[in-house]
């Protein structure tokens, strides 16, 4: 009875992996590589040097100019889980960027980018603050340009479901419909990542021309040049400044 | 007689005010400003802040995009004579660039910008030094090209004199040598910055990849990249490297760093 329950375990657990969408990649490759290094990332019990060290050995592989810029992508999430500091967060951030990378990744980049910057400088006031807000400014308009050229959408987008496949003998019929709703859904989560980002790269260009010297002007000014094919997206960034500067009027 | 003496004293001050070649700015003019300023800085008695407050206080009046763009560059300047931290001077030297300036500012920010990158960078290690010094080398690339445009000279080039011209009433054509003189001087005074700043700037690309990871063939194609249209350049630095290796390898003395920079 055990043999034969062990038997059909093998059996399903061999065509769950068969039909499964998110084929597990063989552990000698790239990818599983990586990713055993972003499963110790999450697990923040390393340090941040060892885990940088443990990414940037994989560049001594024979690997493609997506594959090198994909490690760089990588260590930059290190941040996310330990402390590294903003200038090597930067020196890794505009490494990656210049790498063919894809559209999310590139835009998380210039994302990460203008967060870096906008620490930087978090205690500068003044004429001195208007400096280094435009580099600031500069970065997040890169990303946001690149997300809108990507098709960043203005609104949410809802993530369609993917229905269940019959495990035993799926027709060619039910392959291909599950094989297409896969692929619709991951366009959506791409889509729902870049609108994200479009959100938050346009709150930050609204927050940094917030503080004094409030300069409104110049926000449209240097927004209008940049995305100048998408008006509709400077106007949503100087209705976040209105909003916010409403706000701290109290109105 | 002492009456007599001083009118005549009198009389030659005025003569070299008006045969001088540099005419005083008026006090309330932008120029005058930034030149009491740059006094201010150069005394060393003020704080960085309150000179950088005074420049800024500058930009509150009307003045042109070349005016505006020399404010930032004598605000990045203070680092030369005060501490300024390197995020601080790397913002207005980028900030000075976005505006139409002299070819020896704008390469004085392009020098000041990869010096920044370099201390910025300084400590760190291995391969992510390796990452850093390809920030740097760009700054220092994009400098050097800069130069190269504006026709820095490989060789130094000898700064020609100015001949003494009569304080009382010169010739109008003493007048005339003189200026082509003090012009001739000014043009030769940009070409050794620029060549300054070529040697500097070649330099420092050699020095940094004479470092661990030492790797001559990524700085050969990036040079190359940038400097597509001067392969001589890219082979003085290829070849500051190879002098630098020979040093670092204990089979010659060490290469002379450049005192001149664009900078200065």
């Amino acid at each position: 009875m055990r043999a034969l329950t062990a038997l059909v375990s093998a059996i399903v657990l061999v065509a769950l992996g068969f039909w499964s969408d998110a084929q597990e990649p063989p552990p000698d490759s790239f990818e599983a590589k990586l990713e055993a290094i972003d499963i110790e990332v999450r697990k923040q019990e390393t340090s941040a040097e060892k885990l940088e060290d443990r990414y940037l050995a994989l560049l001594e592989g024979d690997l493609t100019p997506e594959q090198r810029g994909l490690v760089y992508v990588h260590i930059i999430d290190i941040g996310r889980y330990c402390r590294v500091s903003g200038d090597v967060q930067e020196a890794y951030a505009l490494e990656a960027l210049s790498y063919p990378l894809a559209a999310v990744d590139a835009v998380t980049m210039h994302a990460a980018r203008a967060g870096i910057l906008r620490g930087r400088y978090s205690d500068w006031r003044g004429e001195r603050y208007a400096v280094g807000r435009r580099r600031i400014l500069d970065a997040a308009l890169a990303g946001l340009k690149l997300a809108l050229d990507s098709g960043a959408p203005s609104q949410p987008v809802a993530l369609p479901g993917i229905g269940k496949m019959g495990r035993d003998r799926p027709t060619e019929e039910q392959i291909r419909r599950h094989a297409t709703e896969v692929a619709e859904r991951r366009e959506a989560e791409r889509l729902q990542r870049l609108w994200g980002l479009r959100r938050g790269m346009s709150q930050t260009c609204a927050e940094i021309y917030s503080r004094p010297p409030v300069a409104p002007e110049e926000l449209r000014a240097r927004a209008s040049e940049v995305l100048e094919d998408y008006p509709e997206a400077v106007q949503d960034i100087m209705d976040k400044l209105e909003e916010i500067l409403k706000r701290r009027r109290g109105e | 007689m002492r009456i007599p003496a001083m009118g005549a004293f009198v009389i030659l001050l005025a003569a070299l005010c008006v045969s001088s070649g540099a005419q005083e700015p008026p006090p309330d003019s932008f120029e005058a400003k930034l030149e009491a300023i740059d006094i201010e800085v150069r005394k060393q008695e003020t704080s960085a802040e309150k000179l950088e407050d005074q420049y800024l206080a500058l930009l509150e009046g009307d003045l042109t995009p070349e005016q505006r763009g020399l404010v930032y560059v004598h605000i990045t300047n203070i680092g030369r004579y005060c501490h300024v931290p390197g995020d601080v001077r790397e913002a207005y030297a980028l900030e000075a660039l976005s505006y139409p300036l002299a070819t020896t500012d704008a390469l004085a920010m392009h020098v000041a910008r990869a010096r920044i990158l370099r201390k910025r960078y300084a400590d760190w290690r291995g391969r992510r030094f390796a990452l850093g010094r390809r920030r740097i080398v760009d700054a220092a690339l994009a400098a050097l090209k800069f130069a190269l445009d504006n026709g820095a000279p490989r060789k130094r080039v000898p700064l020609p004199g100015i001949g003494r011209m009569s304080a009382v009433e010169p010739s109008e054509e003493d007048r005339r040598r003189h200026e082509a003189q003090v012009a001739a001087r000014g043009a030769a005074q940009q070409m050794e910055r620029l060549w300054g700043a070529r040697l500097t700037m070649t330099h420092t690309c050699a020095e940094l990849y004479s470092r661990q990871p030492v790797d001559p063939e990524e700085l050969r194609a990036r040079a190359s990249e940038a400097l597509k249209d001067y392969p001589e350049a890219v082979q003085d630095v290829m070849d500051k490297l190879e002098e630098m290796l020979a040093y670092r390898r204990g089979e010659r003395p060490r290469p002379p760093a450049p005192t001149l920079g664009g900078e200065e």
